[in-house]
């Protein structure tokens, strides 16, 4: 049983991670991500990448959305953004994976800026609305903007190369998203032990109080849309490497939807609930279907029957979520590592 | 109450291993051939998913209990897409990573084009799918697909060369959805009709499954066209177009392609879809003859199926034919080797399935037919000849 930890110095208790302990978890972590690669199954890698492209995704929209405190349903546009500079960029001039990677995320942030003006002026359900309506009016320029965007065909993405090895399979992939995923995640974690961190989390908490203690909301709330913004960009660029064809509809509103309800059913303002929600929400449809593959030697129209069933298991696992676990899968993280740091006491 | 004695559950166990070995037993020797598919079984498309799968299960079944390919049985393996691309990709990976898949079924466009460099990059698997995309019938950029039935802009060509035969320099409007499958026919439509000396006087663009189209149908009506084509829709909003222009006593023709005309469909729609025309690839007449039709009726008996179920049929009539020509050949499974026999069908008789032998062109098979329904005898029923579309004419 650990009693307790002690920090005997700032730094210390400003650390990014706190005990001993974690810093084993975190290492055994990265050393399964390592050896993971070593399932030898392309379908798994191909859901570990696509997992790490929401994973980073999600965690953009958690520093919006669960750490500042504004909701936005434009968080798949700005993918977009970020696929369409890849496959532009890539495509056009044949620029350096990581360069296009870096402009993806940059020109997603710039208009991420952008779009995060009206939310100076409203906040809530209001901003949602004008956050969807910058997400309508991109889907309009990505239709229509047909000499950079392809129009209605969209474009077609090379495939990511470094160091003239083609990363053309999820497999190989997968040793530039997981990285990348690491470190932005790590980068986030980062971000909320700094003032500009600390500052988001003051106007998610009272904007107003946060404003008197002189938090600038202008300045902040315009970075919290552009960083949020960065990684969706990133995220989409990645994407776009990994499907290799990005059009109008590559990023349907929906798509949106689908992250910030990671972010809730994983823990709106912590970067552990970003991670658990993107997994939850990639795998378990997925998992749910390998469920119903199962029965087909026996039912074999097991996928026309049980296909519409899935989805409504699916839907019930999120609502009770919401019913039972408000605060998310990173709760039920926290209260596991409680019961295991004071076993064999009770909580 | 009878009880089943273990003697009893040991002795069904060994009669049903001997009846499932028996019917195994012509296939014993040799492999199955593993033809995988992502449909929607689930989402806004399921209903079309759904009959596409059972289309090409029925027709594997088919050739199965014929013996399946030179002596090998078809193995299906479906997987529900949820109509979306990751998902569908996801299926794609793991099937073909558990399997060899010489063939494998797409759900979409999207899909389509995703898996396209993958397809190339393997080359040991050829698609069929549910995408009519005229940019998916192009042979050197989609070197390893196949479309089964005109593309989008040869069902508008068909129906166009319909509505110019029928009335010189007929006035028409365009409908279609805001979506890439909506907007995929419309440039060549309006180059074919401007080639026929037809007046396209309107193009109205909607929501896919807009309710109110109040507005749009008076735009319809200052215009009075002759023919009012509708595309990139599944059902809403045509019904309530044609309703609202009844109502208004407006006398043009409706007309739609072909995932906007289905006998189900229009059987849901009832007497305000009565008179639609469309184009189908499909053989919808009732007298029809030819091994696949006659089979597709056997498997259907008090069934009225929809386009997507012939459409499943058809991917997997080109695929099992393709099978079977490289193998005939004692050449290897590969998408070279299973493509050169696609491109090499030519006046092709399909059994039934279309009304012409056919021959594919590109990537597809150009050929059509315009067909009305009558919503009395609940049916479709041709409305002229079969028309193929050939390059410039």
């Amino acid at each position: 049983m650990r009693v307790g930890t002690a920090k005997q110095s700032y730094a210390a208790d400003e650390g990014l991670f706190k005990t001993d302990t974690q810093k084993v978890w975190f290492g055994l972590l990265l050393a399964a991500l390592v050896l993971f690669p070593l399932n030898g199954s392309s379908y798994w890698m191909f859901l570990a990448v696509l997992v790490m492209i929401n994973v980073i995704s999600t965690t953009g929209l958690n520093i919006l959305t669960g750490y500042t405190g504004q909701v936005s349903l434009g968080h798949a546009a700005f993918m977009a953004v970020g696929a369409y500079t890849v496959a532009f960029f890539d495509g056009r001039f044949g620029t350096p994976v990581l360069l296009n990677l870096v402009l993806a995320g940059a020109v997603a942030a710039g208009i991420g800026y952008l779009v995060g003006l009206p939310s100076l002026r409203i906040k809530g359900l209001y901003l949602a609305i004008a956050t969807l309506a910058a997400a309508v009016i991109l889907g309009f320029i990505f239709l229509n903007w047909t000499p950079v965007t392809g129009g209605l065909r969209g474009l077609n993405v090379p495939t990511a190369t470094i160091a003239g090895i083609e990363l053309a399979t999820p497999d190989r992939l997968y040793w530039l998203v997981m990285p990348i995923t690491v470190v932005m995640v790590l980068a986030a974690k980062n971000l909320f032990r700094t003032r500009v961190g600390r500052a988001f989390i003051a106007i998610r908490d009272r904007d107003i109080s946060a404003e008197i203690i002189g938090i600038s909301l202008f300045k902040y709330k315009l970075m919290s849309f552009a960083i949020s913004s960065f990684y969706a960009g990133v995220a989409g660029g990645l994407w776009a490497y990994l499907f290799r064809v990005v059009t109008p509809e590559s990023f349907p509103a929906l798509a949106s939807i689908f992250f910030l309800a990671a972010v809730i059913v994983g823990g709106a303002g912590t970067i552990v609930g970003g991670i658990f929600g993107a997994v939850f929400m990639t795998l378990i449809p997925e998992f749910l279907k390998l469920s119903a593959t199962a029965l087909v030697p026996w039912f074999p129209d097991a996928s026309i029957y049980l296909a519409p069933v899935r989805n409504i298991i699916f839907g019930l696992l999120i609502i009770g979520f919401l019913i039972f676990e408000p605060m998310g899968l990173a709760e039920m993280w926290r209260r596991t590592r409680r019961y295991f740091a004071l076993w064999p006491f009770r909580t | 109450m009878t009880r089943l004695t273990r003697r009893a559950f040991h002795q069904l166990g060994l009669g049903a291993a001997l009846v499932s070995t028996a019917s195994g037993r012509a296939f014993a020797q040799a492999p199955e051939i593993v033809i995988g598919a992502a449909n929607p079984m689930s989402g806004v498309f399921a209903f079309a998913g759904v009959e596409g799968f059972e289309g090409g299960r029925d027709h594997f079944e088919f050739v199965n209990r014929a013996g399946g390919v030179a002596g090998r049985r078809i193995r299906y393996v479906n997987e529900d897409s949820g109509y979306r691309v990751d998902n569908a990709v996801a299926i794609f990976t793991r099937i073909t990573s558990q399997h060899q898949t010489p063939v494998f079924f797409g759900d979409s466009t999207g899909f389509q084009k995703a898996i396209n460099p993958e397809l190339n990059r393997r080359g040991t698997t050829v698609m069929g799918g549910a995408s009519f995309a005229s940019e998916i019938d192009n042979a050197q950029a989609f070197p390893n697909q196949w479309i089964p039935g005109p593309n989008y802009s040869d069902q508008m060509r068909v129906l166009l060369r319909y509505i110019a035969a029928q009335k010189k320099g007929a006035s028409v409007v365009l409908v279609h959805s805001d979506t890439e499958f909506g907007r995929d026919p419309i440039a060549a439509a309006e180059a074919e009709a401007k080639r026929l000396e037809l007046n396209v006087v309107e193009k109205i663009v909607t929501q896919p499954g807009s309710v109110d189209v109040s507005g749009d149908v008076l735009k319809i009506r200052r215009r009075n066209p002759d023919y009012v084509i509708f595309h990139g829709y599944v059902l809403q909003p045509i019904p309530e177009f044609m309703a609202q222009a009844r109502q208004a006593g407006m006398t043009s023709r409706f007309m739609g392609t072909f995932y906007s005309t289905d006998t189900v469909l229009m059987n849901r729609a009832g007497a305000a879809a009565d008179g639609y025309m469309g184009v189908s690839c499909y053989n919808f007449d009732a007298t029809a003859r030819g091994v696949q039709v006659e089979a597709i009726r056997a498997a259907n008996v008090g069934k009225t199926r929809t386009h997507a179920y012939y459409q499943g049929w058809t991917n997997a009539m080109l695929a099992i034919e393709v099978l079977r020509r490289t193998l005939a050949a004692n050449e290897e499974l590969t998408a070279v080797n299973m493509m050169k026999h696609a491109r090499a069908l030519k006046n092709y008789d399909t059994g039934g399935i279309f009304g012409v032998p056919v021959s594919m062109v590109n990537n597809s098979f150009p050929h059509g037919r315009v067909y009305q329904y009558s919503a009395a005898d609940k049916m479709l029923k041709p409305a002229s000849d079969w028309i193929t579309i050939t390059a410039g004419a």
